[in-house]
This record gives C-alpha cells, structure tokens and sequence, in this order.
C-alpha cells in the first residue's frame, strides 16, 4: 500500500482542549493530517473520537487550540469539510429520497435562497452512479439496507467534493461485501487526492483500512505511520487492558508485514 | 371557458354563506389551517412538538399583559389582534429564548426547561385572566369574553382580524418558500448544515419565529391549549400518506383548512361549541383514519404485510422438516 503523500497538511490541530462539562472530552490534542492519507482514529468508548470529529466541524465549543483545514483556518470551513455521521444519528423516517439526500452534497456552493439546477441534479446523478445506487435513487432513505445507506451518504461526499472528509464509524451495521465496497470507495477518493479521517472499531481491520492511525483516549496516544503506532504497547496504553487488544490484533500479521522481505503477501 | 365556471362556484358560495361574518371566520380559519398544517411538519420532523406547546400556551401571558396595557392607556381593554397579537408573538418568543438559556446554563434537560417555562408563563397568563375577569375594582370594560382565548371562539373574529392574520400567515408562508431549501436540511441533518457554511443559529431563528407566527395567528379561533393538536395532527396525519416533504406540507396545510372549515361551521350552527375542540376533534378524526388505513404505514397495512410474511414461512416450513 505504497503511496506518495504530499508535503500539503489537510489537517492541523494545535493544543486542542475540549470539555462539555467539568471533566474534558478532549485534552490537549495537538494533530497533523497530510493532505492524501486515510487516517483512522482508534480509541475505547469515550475517548472523544466523535467529540474530535465535532471539533473539526465546529459544533463543539472549544476552551482552547487552533484549527486549521487545509490552508484556512476552521473558522471559515465553508464546504471545505465532507461529514458522514454516525448511523444512530440520522432520523430513518425522514421523507427524503436517495437523489434528495445527495443533492444536499450541492447546498454548500449553492448558499442561500439558490435552488437546485439542471447542473447540481446531473453532479447527484453522477455520484450516485459512483456508488451503484442508481435503482435505489428514487426509494426513500429508510427502505434501504444499512450497506445502501451508507453508500447513499458517501454520494453526497461525492457531490460535495470537499477536500477532507470526516467519517464517523461508517462499517457499523454493515455487512462484509458492503464493508469492502465502502474501503474500495474510501480508496478511490484518496486517489483523488481527498484526505479522509476516520472513527473506527474494529481493531483487525486497521492494517488494510489506513495509511495513518491515530490512538486517542482523551489525549492522543500516538499518532502516525500505522507501521509506526500500530503497537502493542501503545494499544494497551490507549485502552488500558491488555486482553482487549491481544485478541484483536492479528500480531502474526503485523510481524509479516514490517518484516524485511517476509509476508509480502499478507501485505497487500 | 375557464372563467365561467370559477363565477358559477363563487355565486354557489356566497348563496351558502351569505353570511359576511361567517365569511369571515370560515376564511381566518382556513388561513389558520392552512400555516399551521404547513410550519407544524417541520416541527413534527424535527420533534418539537413540546416547544409549539410552551409556545401557545406562554402566549396568554402576553395577550393579558397587552389587554391590560390597552385598558390602562384607553380606558378600555382592546380584543382587537393587532393590539394582542404583539404580546403573543413577544410571550412565545421570549418563552423560547429563556428555555434556551435555562438549558444553556443550567444541567436540566430540554424537556424539563420547557416545562418550567410553560408553567411559570401559562401560570402568570392564568393568574391574570381570572383576575380581570373576577375584579370588582376596577371591572375592566371589555373583559367579557378573554376566557375565549383558553378554548377558542372563532366567531369573535372581526375583518380587521382577518387582516393581520393574513398578513402573518403570508409572512410565514413566504418565509417557509424561501428558506425551504435550508429548512429541509437543516431539520434532516443540522451537523451536516453546519459544516457546508450555513450559519444554523439564523436557520434555527428563522424557523422558530415561523413557528410562533403559525401557532400564534390560531390562538383566538382555536385557544391556547388546543393549537398544538392543530400544529402536530395534520403533520402527522400526512405523514402516514406521503413520501417527499414537499407532499407532505401541502397535504397537512390541506388537512389542516378542512378541519378549521368544518370546525368552524360546526361551531357557528350549534350554541355553546368553543371552536378550538371541534376542529381538533375533526382533524383527529382524519388521523385515526390514516393511522388504520393509510398505505404501508397504516396499523391495518402492516397487519397485513405481516400476515403475507408469516404465510409464506408456514409454507416453507415442511421443507424444512424433510431436512
């Protein structure tokens, strides 16, 4: 999984403290994201994963820290940041079809009182097509399965082509085929040049999902190469009890694949 | 060809309600159903219905407060709208924004802020009404009548009423058809909203002052306690039918001009019928029918599609058994 990533930041975060009430979601988290990677952000519940997502959007007040998108600062993120959110968060029942949904990806740079056009409809058509979802455009979000959902939403990262996109927990409730689907996707757009970061769960998976990795509990843990954090000793370290990631590492595969010369195979 | 019959309809109707003040009223009412089916789908989507309660229910502080005002300055309390409805919108509004600080500052969750503030407003609102009306010193000129405003009484609506209800309602409804694409997405995914550049404090704003508007145009006709059925009822109502926003507002907006149409003619033929149950009870009258009977969302469709489900196990099962 070799590729080149560029000189270009997507992503800085300086000394950022977050808290939503006495005690911090997020102490002193200081981040770099280059511009082309994956990142996943790994850590146990609670450790302010979708708190450091929200930060990056703006929802969550700061107490302190900087924020930078790319060259601008977060301030002025106007449709610089793609959102995927978490699948508990989105109201099923909605009236909203598949089309409606991935021609919202169009509303940023359309603004205010500016209504869909010929253009924005045939940019929805497009991405939908990306992610197979044409006989499914026109069936309201709620009929779908959770893979389609899924894909529904990334259609709308599509269209809105932001440079860095933020996805929270996106293989939750999905199937396996729908699982690759979504990583082939995720990939492509890094090709693209997109930078795409990451909440996830499942620790086995780390190795083939990321080029970076991000161990946050609180604070961050390390962050980096996934050759480089992806450890045993940081792991116990973010999540506190060996036995959770003992089982959920594939050890011999980590070995085989920073090994020399060994496991070439497995690598890939 | 067109205009012949559309004259022939209108003659029809003035024959049937030669009545000026009944025209009147049926008009105002249907103006009322018509913007709070409209406004009440988004807050059925975005499951408010408890602020379009506080929101009614604080607004008789202020319709008091301003009866008041008008009896001090004139020497008489006034019960026209344009005097009244002021205070309504300021009493919702402001009923709204100190829930909203109460939540900020406070560790008492939304439903609990709200409900603090629909008592101490309804509560205040309450206190006053009885004590206008029971006062022996002074005995307010103009009072008879303030009790309306609990239940409602649509035929105590004037033309110049009228007017500032249509004035409000067309305010509402444009401000609903020009933000529609913003509103939509913003009750749909308010995240989202946010991180493409919208500023949703103003979306927020915008539709909370189209949701007092809607609720407070109806207070008179249809009272301060039951104008939440007449803002959720329809919206939910349409819900069961349709399959885009869109369908959806303008089906409850048409739900909601039949009840206050019915309701209000009802109300006007019979003595001692508050109009505020009757279209309420109208309008839940179409919804239990949609709720039995409407297509893949009604309970009788479902029990069916269930049916069809478990019918075709019974006949896989055998199969099964051979194995």
């Amino acid at each position: 999984m070799s590729h080149k990533i560029g000189s270009e930041i997507a992503l800085k975060i300086q000394r950022l403290t977050v808290a939503y009430d006495s005690t911090p979601a997020l102490w002193d988290v200081s981040l770099v994201v280059p511009a082309g990677v994956v990142m996943g952000i790994v850590g146990p519940n609670g450790a302010g994963k979708s708190t450091l997502l929200k930060s990056v959007l703006g929802i969550v007040p700061k107490l302190s820290g900087e924020i930078h998108i790319g060259q601008t600062s977060a301030s002025n993120r106007k449709n610089q940041v793609g959102y995927i959110p978490q699948k508990t968060t989105i109201d099923w029942d909605f009236p909203i079809t598949v089309r409606e949904l991935v021609l919202m990806g169009t509303y940023g740079t359309l603004g205010w009182f500016r209504r869909v056009g010929k253009m924005e409809r045939k940019r929805a058509n497009d991405a939908i097509a990306r992610v197979e979802m044409d006989p499914y455009a026109d069936r309201l979000i709620g009929e779908l399965s959770g893979g389609q959902q899924q894909r529904a939403f990334l259609a709308r990262a599509f269209v809105q082509d932001a440079p860095l996109l933020l996805m929270d927990e996106p293989f939750s409730g999905v199937d396996a085929t729908t699982e690759k689907t979504i990583v082939g996707l995720m990939h492509q757009m890094r090709e693209q040049g997109k930078t795409l970061l990451v909440v996830h769960h499942d620790l086995s998976t780390v190795i083939d999902y990321f080029d970076q990795i991000t161990l946050l509990n609180r604070e961050i843990i390390g962050t980096g190469e996934v050759s480089r954090i992806f450890n045993q000793s940081l792991l116990q370290k973010a999540y506190g009890d060996s036995s959770v990631t003992k089982h959920a590492i594939p050890s011999e595969k980590l070995d085989a694949r920073y090994t020399d010369g060994e496991g070439n195979q497995l690598a890939d | 060809m067109l205009a012949t019959p559309t004259a022939r309809e209108i003659n029809l109707l003035t024959d049937l309600f030669e009545d000026y003040t009944f025209r009147v009223v049926l008009f105002g009412t249907s103006i009322i159903g018509a913007c709070s089916g409209g406004v009440g789908c988004f807050a059925y989507l975005r499951k408010q219905s408890l602020i379009g309660d506080v929101i009614s229910h604080s607004s008789l502080l202020g319709i008091m407060v301003l009866f008041l005002l008008s009896y001090l300055l004139t020497g008489t309390g006034s019960k026209s709208l344009w005097i009244l409805m002021p205070g309504a919108l300021l009493a919702g509004t402001s009923a709204l924004l100190l829930t909203r600080l109460l939540f900020n500052h406070t560790k008492l969750k939304s439903d609990t802020s709200l409900g603090v503030m629909l008592a101490i407003f309804f509560g205040s609102g309450v206190m006053l009404l009885r004590w206008v009306q029971r006062a022996s010193d002074p005995v307010i000129p103009g009072r008879r009548g303030l009790n309306d405003y609990l239940f409602g009484m649509a035929a105590a609506m004037t033309t110049d009423d009228l007017w500032m209800i249509g004035s409000l309602a067309i305010a509402a409804t444009l401000t609903l058809m020009l933000c529609w694409k913003e509103f939509k997405i913003y009750v749909f995914d308010s995240t989202f909203t946010h991180s493409i550049g919208y500023r949703t404090t103003l979306i927020d704003n915008l539709l909370l002052i189209t949701l007092v508007i809607a609720i407070v145009i109806g207070i008179q006709a249809v009272g301060v306690v039951l104008m939440i059925a007449l803002l959720i009822t329809p919206a939910s109502t349409a819900r069961q039918w349709t399959k885009s926003l869109g369908s959806m507002v303008i089906l409850s907006a048409m739900i909601g001009v039949f009840s206050c149409a019915v309701g209000c003619t009802i109300s006007a033929n019979y003595a001692n019928m508050p109009t505020g149950p009757v279209i309420v009870l109208v309008a839940t009258a179409i919804f239990l029918f949609s709720l039995l009977f409407a297509p893949q969302r009604g309970i009788i469709a479902r029990a069916l599609a269930r049916r069809k489900y478990s019918l075709s196990i019974d006949r896989h099962q055998p199969s099964e058994e051979v194995i």
